[in-house]
């Protein structure tokens, strides 16, 4: 997957987090909302309920007040049924009685005063438009109220009862309901209805001044589902409402009053679109912030993808870096020394240098630091490590070493970056050093337990001066003596109050060192610095590199000149004295292997060639053994023709007598050629 | 190494002082000229103060010998130590050169 359509994947969980807030968020307020309208409903529900119940109790109460009028002149009526003409009277004051009633009559069945005529209804009421009273017989064969619901119900009835609504149309002329009573003669046979009527208007004066909500209207529904009072004009048309009633029996009617939910849910909108407002610039702040913030981690994640990357190949120059160092084991053991060398890069990659390599029973090696850090000083230092490589493998002469290195360093150096460099070369049997500085910093050299910096003067840096010029100095290591190495990156280790480790620490930690391997004296070395920095980032490449001289008195090495067979006497009686070895045997071993070497000194090297023959000696099963190595011209000596000792005088050669001699005395003498040396181990019974 | 050269009429006499080793006797080659001039007389090698030859002396004392026997001289050996006797005796030059005490 690429990095772009990646791009969104790590902040996957966050973005997943703020819409799991934001939904729950919405969920929650809708939970609420629900709640509330829930609350409002119940609220209303309530309010229109008592105020229902309030409505009819003021109703009932009006026309239990008319009720109650009739009723007192039902009596009135019975008790004067003899006189049709008291009836108008009657009717007169159940009319005055209340200034609700707009007429009153008395409707007797059929053909009850005869005199009268089938239809006898004494009415009084107000005529409509003014405020005349005004009496008359309404029954007729127009108006035949035996066939109307009130006169009917009234006959078959024992009590009051409130009829229907109807269009009074021979009394007020107008919508009305009334109030009948059965009218009962002494033989408690109904002989007729009387009956009060209100108009509509009445009760709607009643119901029309309930305002519970700004449009919530009343209506009063009769039995039969005609509306007595219906909705005021200013009623709102459209939109849901709630509907609320309350059953008056008693009066055969039905209240009720109508709340629109835009009047019910007022609050409700109002405050949930506050709610509403607030959520959504929440919401929109937590999307704005979590933008800010993906936006941000998308470019801190870019950022990290980046140093990742620079990080690897950081790493991969640092490992190939470290491929550049030599080995911790040399490819053979070798005598002689005992050599480590450590670097710690500061930041990955350094422009730290050491190595060391064998050729030719020589030591080479160097340390360096080039100017900078990173990659650049890296790269600068993987070169000069190619080019002492590449020159010290053909030049035995530290000096013409440095400037080769030196041209090749300046003449291709565009950044001016600098290297300075200790180069040394060091006779791996005499122990002698020679070598050259290029401005680096001077070796510690351990002597018998005291330890001082090298004195030479240092000469000028690499990679500055292409035609400067280097001069050799040479040192001679005796047995136990250490050459210590390092960049400045130990001697300006800082802590954290910022000093530095300095040259008299150094010096003071590695006065100690004497007795210690040089594996010993590097890991001390680099305790000695963690420790001293405790706390504090280290600010440059570490290297350090301990060479000892741990030649111990069995092994010669003699150079190529006759003159050098003057070590090996006193060389064996040291060796004798050390071992305890029986004397009497000493001048004919050191007879046997002068002979041996004066060969290899004589003849091994081509004439004008430099070359080392180099004797070790050792007791060993109870024998000494002694090995002869040189690296010149291959040559086995055992083949060599010997001296025939029996013939006459004239006859005997002046050569091979040495051969002879070997062979003579030793026990046992083998010869190889091994890793383009010549090998000549020579073996003698004690 | 030195070698003290006395001439006692047809005598020369060469005391060695100090080791016949490889390096001495390149030294000393050009000292005994005299004895390889005078070859036809008695030359006498005193060896008392030699405790060490190796096949370079050896050599020296053959080519002193080959001469003194082509001239007609006399050559012997004294006061040879026990050491360079046996030297002497692996080279089987003891037949050769006369050992006197």
């Amino acid at each position: 997957m690429t990095p772009q359509k990646d791009k969104y994947q790590f902040a996957k969980k966050e973005i997943l987090q703020i819409l799991i807030a934001i939904f729950a968020l919405i969920s929650v307020s809708m939970v609420y909302y629900f709640h509330i309208r829930k609350e409002a409903l119940h609220t209303a529900q309530m309010r229109a309920q008592a105020t229902l119940k309030n409505s009819e109790r003021v109703i009932t109460s009006r026309m239990g007040k008319i009720e109650i009028a009739v009723n007192a002149m039902r009596s009135m009526a019975e008790y004067a049924l003899d006189d049709p003409d008291a009836m108008y009277d009657i009717a007169n004051s159940i009319v005055e009685s209340n200034n609700r009633i707009l007429g009153a009559g008395i409707a007797f069945k059929a053909d009850y005063y005869p005199e009268k005529g089938h239809w006898h209804e004494t009415y009084v009421g107000y005529q409509k438009g003014n405020d005349t009273l005004v009496s008359k017989q309404l029954g007729s064969e127009e108006h035949d109220y035996f066939q109307m619901d009130w006169f009917k119900h009234g006959m078959s009835s024992k009590e009051g009862f409130w009829s229907n609504p109807y269009f009074d149309n021979a009394g007020g002329k107008t919508y009305v309901v009334s109030y009948c009573c059965p009218v009962f003669d002494s033989a408690d046979e109904v002989v007729g209805v009387i009956c009060a009527d209100v108009s509509f208007d009445t009760l709607a004066k009643i119901i029309q001044g309930v305002t519970l909500y700004p449009h919530s209207y009343c209506t009063l529904i009769a039995g039969d589902g005609s509306l007595l009072v219906p909705p005021p004009a200013s009623a709102k048309k459209g939109g849901k409402s709630h509907v609320f009633s309350e059953g008056i029996d008693d009066k055969n009617m039905t209240l009720t009053i109508t709340i629109p939910d835009s009047d019910m849910y007022k609050r409700l909108r109002e405050s949930s679109l506050f709610f509403a407002f607030m959520a959504l610039t929440g919401i929109f702040s937590i999307i704005f912030i979590a933008y800010r913030l993906v936006r941000n981690l998308l470019k801190l994640h870019e950022i990290q993808i980046k140093e990742q990357h620079i990080e690897d190949e950081l790493a991969i120059a640092s490992n190939i870096q470290r491929a550049l160092l030599p080995s911790d084991v040399l490819p053979q053991p070798v005598k002689n020394i005992d050599i480590k060398g450590l670097q710690i890069p500061a930041k990955f990659v350094g422009g730290d240098l050491y190595d060391y390599y064998i050729r030719d029973n020589k030591l080479l090696f160097c340390v360096g630091d080039v100017s900078g850090k990173g990659v650049p000083a890296a790269l600068l230092m993987a070169i000069a490590h190619s080019l002492f490589r590449m020159l010290s493998a053909r030049d035995d002469r530290p000096e013409q070493i440095m400037e080769a290195l030196n041209t090749a360093i300046s003449d291709n150096n565009p950044d001016i970056m600098f290297i300075t460099m200790f180069l040394g070369i060091m006779d791996l049997s005499t122990g002698e050093i020679r070598y050259c500085n290029a401005g680096h910093n001077p070796p510690i050299v351990i002597r018998n337990g005291h330890a001082e910096f090298l004195g030479t003067e240092p000469s000028l840096l690499l990679g500055v001066d292409p035609t400067a010029q280097y001069s050799a100095n040479e040192l001679t290591m005796s047995p136990g003596d250490t050459f210590f190495l390092y960049t400045d990156g130990l001697t300006e280790a800082e802590n954290i109050q910022e000093e530095l480790f300095g040259e008299r620490r150094s010096l003071e930690t590695i006065a100690t060192f004497n007795t210690l391997t040089a594996e010993e004296q590097v890991e001390r070395m680099r305790q000695a610095v963690k420790k001293f920095a405790d706390q504090a980032e280290q600010s440059d490449d570490l290297t350090l590199l301990s060479i000892r001289f741990t030649k111990t008195g069995n092994t010669l090495c003699m150079s190529n000149n006759i003159e050098e067979l003057n070590k090996l006497e006193p060389f064996l009686n040291e060796f004798f004295e050390r071992e305890n070895l029986d004397l009497s045997i000493l001048p004919q071993i050191n007879l046997a292997l002068e002979e041996a070497a004066t060969n290899v000194i004589m003849y091994a090297y081509p004439e004008g060639e430099k070359g080392t023959a180099e004797l070790s000696v050792e007791v060993a099963d109870g024998l000494i053994c002694a090995t002869l190595t040189d690296s010149g011209t291959p040559f086995n000596p055992l083949q060599q023709q010997e001296a025939n000792l029996n013939v006459s005088l004239e006859e005997r050669q002046i050569g091979g007598l040495g051969i002879h001699l070997i062979k003579e005395i030793m026990d046992e003498v083998e010869y190889a050629h091994e890793d383009g040396r010549n090998v000549l181990r020579m073996k003698k019974r004690l | 190494m030195d070698i003290n050269i006395v001439n006692e009429g047809n005598t020369i006499t060469a005391v060695f002082d100090g080791r016949l080793d490889t390096v001495a006797a390149q030294q000393v080659a050009d000292t005994l000229d005299p004895l390889l001039q005078q070859a036809d007389s008695n030359i006498i090698l005193d060896c008392e103060k030699m405790p060490f030859i190796s096949s370079s002396g050896l050599r020296i004392f053959l080519k002193i010998r080959k001469k003194v026997a082509a001239k007609g001289g006399k050559m012997c050996l004294k006061h040879v130590c026990p050491d360079v006797q046996q030297v002497f005796k692996m080279t089987k030059l003891d037949d050769i050169f006369e050992i006197v005490e």
